[in-house]
Formats: C-alpha cells, structure tokens, sequence
C-alpha cells in the first residue's frame, strides 16, 4: 500500500488523522486527505475543530456503522486522487459496487447521511438497475420488504398521507391472515374444529338439561338479560360482515383479492353462523358452556374495538400476539357493563378495508 | 428499399446492446423473436446471419436476468427460432438455449442473503428518479415505505416533462402557467388552486395521458420521437433522463408509443416514422391488435405477457 510504502521512505512525514466516532461507540481513524472527501466530515472539522484526537472524535450519524465506514473510506481514498482517469474511476466505481442487496442500501444510506454526492449517485444508479424490470413480488424478494399494502391500494396506489404506523403493521397482519386462511382453507382444519366445538356445546348442553334443573331457575333472570346483549353483537357483526364484504368485493376486481376475501366471507360466516346456531339452539336459562362461548367472541370482539383505541406502544404487542394465535387470554370478566358503550358499527370481525375501519373509529372521537 | 438500408435499420435497433441491460432484455427478445417470425424470410443473408447471432447471445445472457419476465421471454424466443429458422441454425440455438437455462436456474438457488435494510424516503426519492415509467409505475406496489416514495409529485413532474410536454424546462411566453400542462390534464390536489403551478398532480397528470391514448396503456417496450424519427426504448426515457433530440429545437416534444408490430413494419421498410408517428394513436386501436391484448396494462399488477 503506498501509505505504509511512503511511511517506510519518509519516516519524519507525519500524515494527520482524523477521528471519527460511530454510533455504536467504535472509534475510527483515518487519514485526514481521505476524510475531508465527504462534505460533512470536512464542516464539522471547519466548525467545531474537534477531530484531531480520540477523545475529541466527530461523531458519525447513526446510519453510519463501521463497515460500511470503511467501505466509504476506501470509495474516498481512491477517488480523492487527483492523478486518476476517468476510466480508471469508472473502473474502480464499477467493481466496487458489486456487493449484495443489503450492504448496498446501508451504503446508499450511509453515503447520503455524510452527503457524499457521487457515491450516493453511484449506488443509486446501481440499485435502481436492479429494480428495473422486476415485478414488485420479485423486488420484495431481492430487497426482504413487507407486503403490506391492501390490495385496493395495489390496485389504485392511494395518497394517504397520512402514516398510521397501526394500519400498516394490521395490513401486514391481515397479507399473512389471508395467508394463513387459505392455507387453512386447504387442509379443511377450521371446518373440523367447528363441528367439534358445537358438539360439544351441545353435549354439555343435554347433560345439563337432564342433571341440574334447579340451578337454571336462579340464573334465568341474569342469563337472558346477559345472552340477550350477546347475541344482538354477534348478530349484527353476522350482518354486517357479508355487506363489509361484499362492498369489498365490488371495490377489488381482479383475481386474487376476490379469491381470499371469498376465503375470508367464508370462514366468517362459519364462524358467525356458529354462534348463531349456538344461540337458536339454546334456550336462555342454559347454560355456563355456551355462555363462555359468547364470552369469548364477545371479548375478542370487544378486545379489538379496544385496539383501535388505545396507545400504540401497548398495542404493538397486543398486535403481535393477535397475528399468531387467535384465543384471548380473557383477562376481566367485568366487561359486560361496558358493553352498551359498542355499536355493532364500530367493530367489524372480518377483513373490511382499511380504510373503512380507520374512519369509523375516527368518528368515534 | 436496398440491402443497406435494411442493415441500417436494423442497426438502429440497437438489439445487441439492449440484450446486455437487464431490464430491457425481456422486451429485446420479445422484438427479436417477432423479427424472426415476420421477417427473418425476407431478409438479405448477411442481416440473416446477424440475427441469428443475436439471437444466440440472447440466450448466453439469459443466466444473468435473474426475473420471471426474463426467463419467459427467453422462451418465447425459443418458439420464434424453432419456426423460422432452417435446420442447421435451429438445432445450435435450442443447444443454445438449453445450456443457457441449465445456468439460469443454476444461479437462481445460489442467491441467498437474508436480511432487509430500511432505506429513508429521500434516498428512496433518489433512487426512483433513476427508473423509467414502467418501473416507477410497479415500485408503488411493494410495500407502504416503497409507496410513499413513489408517489412523490417531484419525480413525475420530471418524468410528464420528459415524456409527454417539456414545456415546465423550457421558457414559455406565459410564464405563471409554465408548470400547468394542457388543460384536460390537470388535476388538482390538495387545498386551494390559487396558483396553479404548485398544485398541480403530477402523477394523475402522467396518468390521465396515458388512458387518453389507447397505446401508452398497453406499456410500450419501444416510443419513437417524432422529430429525429428515431426508435427508442421507452425505459431510456427516466425521470432524470430525457429523450436528446438533435432535431427539435424549441419545439414541443412528440413521443409516441408504437408497437412491436410496427417496429418490424418499419424494419422491413414498409412504413415511414414520420407518417406514422401521426397515425399511431388510431392506427393501434382500429389495426392489428393482436399484440394489444397480449401486453399487460400499465396501472394493474402486469402480468407475464407472451405473443404466441
């Protein structure tokens, strides 16, 4: 290297360093020739001065780490050169991006927060050259993105300015939802697991019938004003759910957005025609089983509602875990008298759009 | 119509060099293999040869195109060689082909890095001013972060000047309405149109053009500049890069979209650009429209097209 050759046969040449500090706290240094290369380096020497030593190190903004620190220093002490041609440059420019996908985005991002304007073009250039010609799901591949985007926005590229980190995290919810349905779709798991529940509903139900008769009497009372609230939930939602999902069916048009919202309609109406069966078959006095069978959707339902509304930082993990695993863990039983504050408008159990939600909670408020 | 000057054209054409881009390599191909099947008869034996060549490095290319597109155009090559060309040339550019594919999909299971990076919405701004319509068009569609970049009203002013009016980059005698492009275009957005150079939507403006003539929708692989009569790829055209025009000195700019279809017309010399540059817009609706139904709509999820 000429640096260390030039070390050799001149000894009493002092080269001067710059220090420069990373996010993380590692500490770098580096010729000074090569550091003035980047804009932002070179004000922060000019205005503050510091720089010269360890402990006076620049430091670096976050998006800089150390590897790609020492990427962008070999990019400068090349280019920083004044005796090279164009073609060696171009030469150089050219093996030097050749790295994968990621590196070369932190690179762009790196060289763009330290305002190194040809390197930010070069790399630029370079993953615009990948992007081309592809399909976004190809794209998403080579880059690992998100699908998160609905498909209605697919379809008409939305200007929704407004950022709601909440609606994009539950599109990406309902991209691996609709996933997951259809592949439940495939295996016919759900279906089973219904027949299984309503049987036994309905086996508790007749050994209920022919044990306790006494007990019903004193609950009676209770239990029809309770199951009465519940079933007007659920009902409604029923309701509700095949309009939401046939406005949204009209809206989208093309093939596969109409497949997994068929998917969606249809697993709904299983799941809201369970509780329906489960409501005519009962009577009101009956029943702890079937009561904590509508507890349940009643509480996902109104634990849902409570998700639009409440902070995000608690709903980021609230979120997280709905994804995975649909049974709530039902935390208050105290939730019934709350349960004159929801409209059946407010909470939909379905797929409706995005959109749709977002304004109705809106209104809410 | 002598020898040479078919060379010439198809010269200008410029099929070699798009093969080597991996982006235009699909619609190179797909131009190539409709070569070959309209015109590869007609042709002297020495633009023969080259054709054939050409299609023979279209194929060595093919392990680097590492998109479904590629590969699929590839193969609708294939189909076109297998027809036109006689035995001998036949055979090498199936052996051709197979070596190619065997590489292809050898490549393909060796890419493996895991890991996603968010990039900032202006590097993003940045890199999307680098890509063509068609490009920018499907880039909205990856996810929200990717989106909101892509909607970005700066990049598709660039890109509407470039393409359809460059009137916002040169001096126009009514300078407060520099930036408005022709009224029917305009679209409004955001609060009030008091001045109506900062309000304009660009991207509705590129849009509304679009769907107004029948052959921008169907993503044309190849535009044609009205004043130097030169064929172009229509992925040339960027936001950041415009069309140079030797010829059009104040003039507005007259791109126009023009099928495959037309490009072997013109090869063959059965058409002048310059009278057809005119008639495209209904010559493509009413005319051949075989082509048309085959290639994908710009605005929706483009499908892998294939002209059999």
């Amino acid at each position: 290297m000429s640096e260390s050759e030039k070390a050799i046969i001149k000894p009493e040449v002092m080269k001067s360093f710059i220090w420069l500090q990373c996010a993380d706290g590692s500490i770098q240094q580096v010729e000074e020739e090569v550091a003035m290369f980047c804009p932002m380096i070179y004000r922060e020497i000019l205005r503050t001065g510091m720089g010269s030593s360890k402990n006076y190190a620049i430091s670096l903004p976050e998006r800089v780490n150390p590897a790609i620190l020492s990427l962008i220093f070999d990019y400068c002490r090349f280019h920083q050169v004044p005796g090279r041609s164009n073609m060696e440059r171009k030469s150089f420019d050219e093996k030097f991006i050749r790295m994968d996908t990621k590196r070369l985005c932190e690179l762009t991002s790196a060289a763009d927060s330290l305002q190194l304007k040809p390197l930010v073009d070069l790399t630029s250039r370079a993953l615009a050259r990948m992007i081309e010609g592809k399909t976004p799901e190809e794209i998403r591949e080579t880059f690992h993105l998100p699908d998160d985007l609905t498909e209605e926005e697919k379809l008409e590229p939305l200007k929704n300015v407004n950022d709601d980190p909440r609606i994009r995290l539950l599109n990406r919810l309902y991209a691996r939802k609709r996933k997951e349905l259809k592949d439940r779709q495939k295996l016919k798991n759900t279906e089973v697991k219904e027949e299984k529940k309503d049987e036994r509903s309905v086996d508790e139900i007749l050994s209920f019938i022919n044990g306790d008769e006494d007990s019903k009497g004193v609950k009676a009372i209770k239990n029809k004003k309770k199951n009465r609230k519940k079933k007007d939930l659920p009902k409604d939602i029923s309701r509700n759910d095949p309009a939401k999902v046939h406005k949204k069916k009209e809206a989208t048009f093309s093939p596969s957005p109409s497949q997994s919202s068929e998917a969606q309609e249809n697993d709904e109406v299983a799941f809201a025609s369970n509780g329906e069966f489960e409501d005519g078959d009962i009577d009101d006095e009956l029943d702890p089983a079937v009561k904590e069978e509508l507890d349940r959707l009643v509480l996902e339902v109104e634990d849902f509602a409570r998700r639009l509304n409440s902070d995000w930082p608690e709903r980021m993990q609230e979120i997280l875990s709905f994804g995975q695993d649909r049974r709530l863990v039902p935390n208050l039983m105290n939730s019934n008298g709350s349960l004159k504050k929801f409209t059946a408008d407010d909470v939909v159990v379905g797929v409706p759009s995005m959109v749709a939600v977002d304004e109705k909670s809106d209104g809410e408020r | 119509m002598g020898r040479a000057t078919v060379r010439e054209r198809y010269e200008k054409l410029g099929l070699a060099e798009a093969l080597s881009r991996a982006h235009d390599y699909p619609s190179a191909c797909q131009e190539l293999g409709l070569i070959l099947r309209l015109a590869y008869a007609d042709l002297p034996k020495n633009l023969q040869s080259v054709v054939f060549q050409d299609t023979l490095s279209a194929f060595r290319f093919l392990p680097e195109v590492q998109t479904g597109h590629g590969l699929s155009s590839a193969n609708v090559l294939l189909q076109a060689a297998e027809v036109a060309l006689p035995k001998q040339k036949k055979a090498l550019a199936v052996s051709e082909f197979k070596h190619a594919a065997v590489a292809h999909k050898r490549r393909s299971r060796a890419h493996h890095d895991g890991g996603s990076v968010v990039l900032p919405y202006d590097v993003l701004v940045h890199i999307f001013s680098f890509l063509d319509l068609r490009s920018l068009a499907s880039v909205g569609l990856v996810c929200w972060a990717w989106n909101s970049a892509a909607i970005d009203n700066g990049l598709w002013q660039m890109l509407y000047s470039n393409l359809f009016d460059n009137d916002s980059t040169c001096t126009s005698k009514e300078q407060d309405h520099k930036l408005v492009p022709d009224g029917k275009d305009v679209v409004f957005h955001g609060g009030m149109g008091v001045d109506p150079t900062i309000n304009v939507d660009w991207k509705e403006a590129v849009r509304r053009k679009c769907e107004g003539v029948s052959s921008w929708k169907f993503l044309p692989n190849r535009v044609v500049c009205g004043h130097c009569q030169s064929i172009i790829w229509s992925s040339g055209i960027t936001c950041r890069t415009s069309h140079e025009c030797s010829k059009i000195g104040n003039q507005k700019l007259n791109i126009r979209p023009i099928s495959p279809y037309k490009v072997v017309e013109y090869l063959l010399g059965e058409i002048e650009l310059a009278v057809m540059s005119s008639d495209t817009d209904d010559s493509d609706s009413d005319g051949p429209s075989p082509s048309t139904q085959h290639l994908p709509r710009l605005w929706a999820y483009p499908k892998l097209s294939s002209n059999s």
